[in-house]
């Protein structure tokens, strides 16, 4: 299978520290993949590099067989990497409605028109909502909505379940599970439960680096990896 | 005038230029740098300071000494509790938003100015010297009030590091600067740092304008050149940096001070103001400064 | 028909009805303020909309007034010849300074422009043999007396004055309602919002950051040229820094954001002044007080409150 998504040696400094140090990143088209680590790991880092939000300090980015490292975020965007934001950035001044629609003709097009992308997140009731006047949950809803929008061929999602509800983590999960044959899925989460119901394959990063990669059940076992971060699932 | 001692004289002028426009700059660079917002009503702060000083010169007649001193020390005082108020009526309500700041010191601007213009006048008002003592170099006398100024100059640039490097109060300043919320953590007033940086700026600034005033004259309208040249001082030298401000306060005074001497203003201000947006785009940091976190 | 056409058209008629209604020193005031509506119709897309805040607009304007001066007294050509090479000036001038302006963001921006347009002003005074620096230019009446499709347009004439004002601030806001309706409108409001999201939605911010600019800019050059070849008088006091404040005062006052906010601001301000001007000669006192209370109370301006207290559906 042909990866959609490859790093080579992708390095992001700040000053001295080096956020993400010298990563080498495979992912196969349709896959479920989950990154996790300590905070700090570099993971949120590694995705904005991906997602073009970040330069970077040095290495490749490949998408789709094509070189996208020099190319800027919103020519990712169009390429097909969507990405929702780890802190909840909808238009709050307009309509749950207008959000979708905003992301639907920016992307790459022939995405699925906008109301079914809010059915398929179960906002199609709010569509004329003031998205600021929804509740936190739903907002992280209609940050998937719109990356649905963009008809993602790779979708980021950076701790999506972050401050939701357990029956609204459950839904989402579903939600990402319906995905799953549609688009590529690269989840960053904190909550082990959902990496593990989830993911296909987990890649653990600590300190810039990865640390581990493998099934989820490779990755409980592993021995650097309890050490490191897991502690009980 | 042969061309040597007339480069001197230039060298000279420059330095004057220099010593002030460090003074003013000062002011601004501590509001921008600690604060990170620009107060484009910063000139009038000089400007009122110049005015006071004539005004109290007046008040005390006979030798120009006495009334120097009064102005040395009223008119900061003034200036920075009128400072203080703003602060506390104003820029705290609007949360020292970059934009609205902007907005809200343009408008301050205009009202110190059209005030200045009501209870002064138009006219250019001219303040004597302290003192007069008439340097006698071989080719020119030079005023030795200016080079005290120059002195003056040196000595307060000297007490604010002193100041901020070596003290408490600068401390709790520096730490402000460097992470508001961070400060606030520590249990730093970061309101009252504020308040207190803002009037100490417009202070600086009218200790300035009473050091200059014997040499120009004070003018409702004077407050926009040392405003725009603080400006580019402050953005050259770097926001945040007090010593990348005097050291781009010495290179432009002193490139100001010569250029004038020799040449129209008006080129010189062009290429100057170019300068400093093309300074801006390139490295919006300034040169020395550090980007705010 | 909607509601907010229906308010632009009742506006329109109003203006247009209110010639016959005022005397001669009103009618001028009112041209006046319409063509500087224009100039702050302009201004209010860039700030409003997109959400930069210019401090150097006054270079647009200026560059609108001295293309139509300079070009009716030295270049020969005829007042529509000039109007039309004015707003070609305007689209240069927007493009290359926003090509360099825009890369700066933030309190940077506002810097860069008020820099730039104090260079531009500078430079006006720099070459006074030409610009006749604060003294002005002044358009002779015969150039302002010209053909245009077979009709004379007689300048000089108020009647003329402000009905060609008033189509051109028809024009001018009815361009920007479209422009505001239309998707690039909606983007550019996106930008305005949250730009870091529009960049990851797929949207090229700088490209639509520049048309709004060139828009802003071009409106601007238009206003001045207007002005220019209607009051016969282009001086640099028009082209310094109290004319790049103006716009956003007016914008400000009248409500950002809105289509209708800039001529009400305008309006309003230039009669506030024009009282002031009679009971004291620091009317920019008022000015000021004005721009600091609108900032502490009604940062949304007047149509901008309204919409959001009470009427909604405002444009």
């Amino acid at each position: 299978m042909t990866s959609l998504l490859e790093t080579q040696g992708l390095s992001r400094r700040f000053g001295g520290l080096a956020a993400v140090a010298d990563v080498d990143f495979t992912l196969p088209a349709g896959e479920i993949r989950a990154i996790i680590g300590p905070n700090g790991a570099g993971k949120t880092t590694f995705v904005s590099l991906i997602a073009g939000r970040l330069a970077p300090s040095s290495g490749m980015i490949r998408f789709d067989g094509e070189e996208i490292t020099g190319l800027p975020a919103f020519r990712r965007a169009r390429r097909g990497i969507a990405y929702t934001f780890q802190i909840t950035s909808i238009f709050a001044n307009l309509t749950v409605g207008e959000n979708v629609m905003l992301a639907a003709r920016g992307g790459r097009g022939g995405g699925p028109p906008p109301e079914r992308c809010l059915a398929r997140v179960g906002l199609e009731a709010r569509a004329e909502q003031k998205a600021g006047t929804l509740a936190y949950g739903h907002q992280r809803l209609l940050e998937v909505a719109m990356g649905l929008a963009l008809a993602p061929r790779l979708l980021i999602l950076d701790e999506p379940t972050q401050g939701l509800s357990d029956v609204e983590i459950a839904g989402f999960a579903d939600l990402v599970r319906g995905l799953a044959g549609e688009t590529t899925i690269l989840l960053i989460e904190h909550n082990m439960q959902v990496v593990m119901e989830l993911a296909q394959r987990i890649t653990v990063m600590d300190r810039g680096a990865i640390l581990a990669e493998g099934t989820p059940a490779a990755i409980r076992a592993d021995e650097a990896v309890q050490r490191a971060y897991l502690g009980s699932v | 005038m042969p061309f040597l001692p007339h480069l001197f004289l230039a060298f000279l002028e420059g330095t004057v230029a220099a010593a002030v426009l460090a003074l003013t700059a000062l002011g601004l660079s501590l509001t921008f740098g600690v604060m990170r917002v620009v107060n484009v009503a910063h000139g009038e702060f000089y400007m009122l300071g110049a005015m006071l000083a004539w005004y109290l010169a007046k008040l005390s007649p006979g030798a120009p000494l006495p009334g120097f001193l009064l102005a040395l020390v009223g008119a900061p005082l003034a200036v920075g509790a009128l400072a203080f108020l703003t602060e506390r009526l104003v820029l705290r309500r609007i949360n020292y938003d970059p934009e609205a700041t902007i907005v809200a010191t343009i408008g301050l601007l205009f009202v110190i100015q059209q005030l200045a213009l009501t209870v002064f006048g138009a006219e250019a008002k001219p303040v004597a010297a302290p003192f007069t003592y008439r340097i006698a170099f071989p080719w020119f006398g030079y005023s030795g009030y200016k080079l005290f100024v120059v002195a003056a100059s040196a000595a307060i640039l000297l007490a604010a590091w002193w100041v901020m490097a070596r003290t408490r109060v600068g401390l709790v300043m520096r730490v402000t600067q460097f992470d508001r919320e961070m400060a606030q953590a520590f249990g730093i007033r970061v309101g009252h740092v504020y308040a207190a940086v803002f009037a100490a700026g417009a202070a600086i600034a009218a200790l300035a304008a009473v050091l200059l005033v014997p040499i120009q004259q004070a003018h409702y309208l004077m407050g926009l050149d040392p405003l725009l040249m603080s400006f580019i001082v402050v953005i050259i030298g770097g926001l945040g940096s007090i010593r990348g401000s005097v050291i781009a306060a010495l290179v432009i005074g002193m490139a100001d001070g010569i250029v004038s001497v020799f040449f129209r203003p008006t080129l010189a201000s062009i290429l100057a103001t170019l300068l400093v947006a093309f300074v801006l785009v390139l490295r919006p940091q300034g040169l020395f400064g550090t980007a705010p976190r | 028909m909607s509601r907010a056409l229906g308010l632009h058209l009742a506006v329109a008629a109003a203006l247009f009805l209110a010639q016959f209604a005022v005397g001669d020193y009103a009618q001028l005031m009112l041209t006046r303020i319409m063509v500087l509506a224009i100039y702050a119709t302009g201004y209010n897309l860039l700030f409003g909309y997109t959400g930069l805040l210019s401090l150097g607009h006054a270079m647009f304007f200026a560059t609108g007034l001295y293309a139509a001066a300079l070009g009716t007294t030295r270049l020969g050509l005829s007042a529509p010849a000039a109007f039309l090479f004015a707003i070609f000036l305007g689209v240069a001038v927007s493009a290359a300074i926003g090509a360099v302006a825009l890369r700066a963001k933030g309190v940077a921006f506002m810097i860069v422009t008020l820099m730039f347009s104090q260079a531009f002003f500078l430079t006006v005074l720099y070459f006074g043999d030409y610009t006749r620096g604060d003294e002005g230019i002044v358009i002779a009446d015969t150039i302002r007396v010209f053909q245009f499709l077979g009709q004379t347009v007689d300048l000089t004439a108020p009647a003329v004055r402000y009905n060609l004002a008033l189509l051109l601030l028809a024009l001018a806001i009815g361009a920007s309602y479209a422009a505001v309706r239309s998707h690039m409108g909606h983007v550019l409001v996106a930008i305005r919002e949250n730009e870091d999201r529009t960049a990851m939605l797929g949207y090229d911010v700088a490209r639509y950051k520049l048309l709004a600019l060139v828009l802003s800019g071009t409106l601007s050059a238009l206003s001045g040229a207007t002005y220019a070849l209607m009051f016969a008088y282009a001086g640099s006091t028009l082209a310094s820094i109290q004319y790049s404040i103006h716009p956003l005062l007016w914008t400000l006052l009248g409500g950002a954001a809105t289509t209708l906010g800039p001529l009400l601001g305008t309006g309003l301000m230039f009669t506030l002044v024009d009282v002031a001007s009679g009971l004291t000669n620091a009317h920019l006192l008022v000015v000021g007080v004005a721009l600091i209370l609108l900032v502490l109370f009604f940062p949304k301006g007047i149509l901008g409150t309204l919409r959001q207290r009470w009427l909604g559906w405002l444009p």
